[in-house]
């Protein structure tokens, strides 16, 4: 399949498959591979972005690939133009599309709209399947597996979209997945219970902050911009940081993980911790989504 | 005192419709003008996009329609029933209806008899049948049209990956 759209179209081999290929970038990242010259890759973000935008240019452009990146704000959507006409248009001019938008469901809408290979660098609160690549790769090659590991998701599971792909991921994987969130934060049931039946995963919710048993934290920030009160947002972001004397609790090799930004959740003299996974686990961006980029052109 | 409904000499008979449904088995089959057809409608003029949200095709008002609710059945308790003069519905259409009527029976008639019997079943891909309740869907603000695929008894949306009962749906 050319399209990287939703977890949910990758099976298991396909993901090993893309780790594999990842793990070989990783090794020769600085090498120049100059495996797709000529090609060129839109990159159109209709909300901020740092890390995705940056990681997939750098990987397209460590591919031998040209990026043409498009910016909502200097476009010709602000003066109306519907998403399909500008989609036409940029699939017009590039041999790939990489696509971040604030509506649910938008780069499934682009795959059919385009010709060429689309990939979701995040949907709304749908989906991200690359930093859900990104994360698997990162535990595998921090922990050598995910196959039983005790992983955490920890903070605001209800809006963000990473957590979401992620919980399908590790349940595929076969993590043993806790679920830690404030009251009224928690995790949307439905994915739940689809992980469960379809992968017998062992899900299970909690409202206390405790790393203790975790093999894995993946904490992810309190998403502000949400909530109508900023003061209740405030209240429940205090009430979940990883201060440095909840991490004495965790087991020694526990990793500590973060799609970033990360705002106070997790303050800065936590960076130097061992357990702090979370610029490494940034910087496999590149890597991972050079194999995610290859496999959308081999295949498109 | 029993009521009476005329026959009808050409048409369609849906049978064992749940009780109280059928009214929503019109709006499926746009036998009558949509009710949510209005609500989308007016919704759309506070969304931002210049597009309107997935919206039913144009009903079909040219028939003369029965709608019988309540009625006394010996298989379901209650059941309603639907006739429709004039317009045979094709099983692929009536499939639709499964989504609130699963065990609704389609009697397509000819010259006053019942020629083809079947009962309906819930398709896997369903098309055009309503729009995604999630405001946030982008085919509410973008796209012209739906698509669900049906997962136990629910259904998805093909674009925001959302499961809905078919109730979300429909009514």
């Amino acid at each position: 399949m050319a399209d990287l759209i939703s977890i949910r179209d990758l099976d298991k081999p396909t993901i090993e498959k893309l780790l594999s290929v990842s793990e070989k970038m990783e090794k020769n990242l600085f090498t120049s591979y100059d495996k797709f010259p000529g090609k060129v890759a839109a990159t159109l973000f209709f909300e901020p972005s740092t890390r995705t935008h940056l990681s997939f240019q750098t990987a397209a452009q460590r591919l031998g690939m040209s990026v043409v990146p498009y910016y909502h704000a200097a476009s010709s959507s602000t003066k109306g133009e519907s998403l399909s006409d500008t989609l036409k248009i940029v699939d017009g001019y590039a041999d790939l599309l990489v696509i971040r938008h604030p509506a649910e469901g938008s780069a499934r809408y682009a795959a059919e709209v385009c010709r060429h290979p689309v990939i979701n660098a995040g949907d709304g609160g749908n989906q991200h399947p690359t930093q859900t690549l990104i994360d698997l790769y990162t535990i595998q090659k921090a922990k050598g597996k995910i196959k039983g590991l005790n992983v955490s998701l920890i903070g605001d599971l209800s809006h963000a979209r990473a957590m979401r792909s992620l919980l399908y991921g590790l349940a595929m994987f076969g993590a043993k997945v806790k679920l830690i969130a404030p009251r009224g934060l928690e995790m949307d049931s439905q994915i739940v219970e689809e992980v469960k039946e379809k992968f017998d995963a062992q899900v299970e919710a909690s409202e206390q902050l405790d790393l203790a048993g975790a093999d894995v934290a993946y904490v992810c920030r309190i998403q502000k911009e949400r909530f109508s009160d900023p003061y209740q947002a405030a209240k429940m972001q205090a009430s979940f940081r990883i201060m440095p004397e909840l991490l004495l609790d965790a087991k020694q090799d526990m990793i500590l993980l973060h799609p970033l930004p990360k705002i106070d959740e997790i303050p800065a003299e936590v960076d130097a911790s061992p357990h702090a996974h979370y610029f490494q686990q940034a910087s496999h961006g590149v890597p991972v989504r050079m194999a995610v980029l290859e496999h959308a052109l081999k295949e498109g | 005192m029993p009521l009476l409904v005329e026959r009808i000499e050409q048409g369609t008979v849906i049978d064992r419709i749940e009780a109280f449904a059928g009214i929503h088995v019109l709006e499926i089959l746009k036998l009558v003008p949509s009710n949510q057809a209005a609500r989308q409608s007016e919704a759309s003029g506070n969304e931002k996009s210049s597009r309107s949200p997935a919206s039913p095709a144009k009903p079909d008002l040219a028939h003369r329609v029965a709608l019988v609710i309540n009625v006394p059945s010996r298989h379901m308790g209650r059941k309603d029933i639907l006739k429709i003069e004039g317009r045979e519905i094709k099983p692929v259409e009536a499939n639709k209806i499964a989504l609130i009527a699963p065990r609704a029976r389609l009697n397509v008639i000819r010259a006053g008899k019942v020629v083809q019997k079947v009962d309906v079943k819930l398709p896997s891909k369903l098309e055009d049948i309503a729009a995604c309740p999630n405001p946030s869907c982008i085919s509410r603000l973008e796209r012209e049209a739906s698509v669900f695929s049906a997962e136990k008894g629910r259904l998805r949306c093909a674009y925001c990956e959302r499961l809905f009962s078919t109730y979300e749906l429909v009514v």
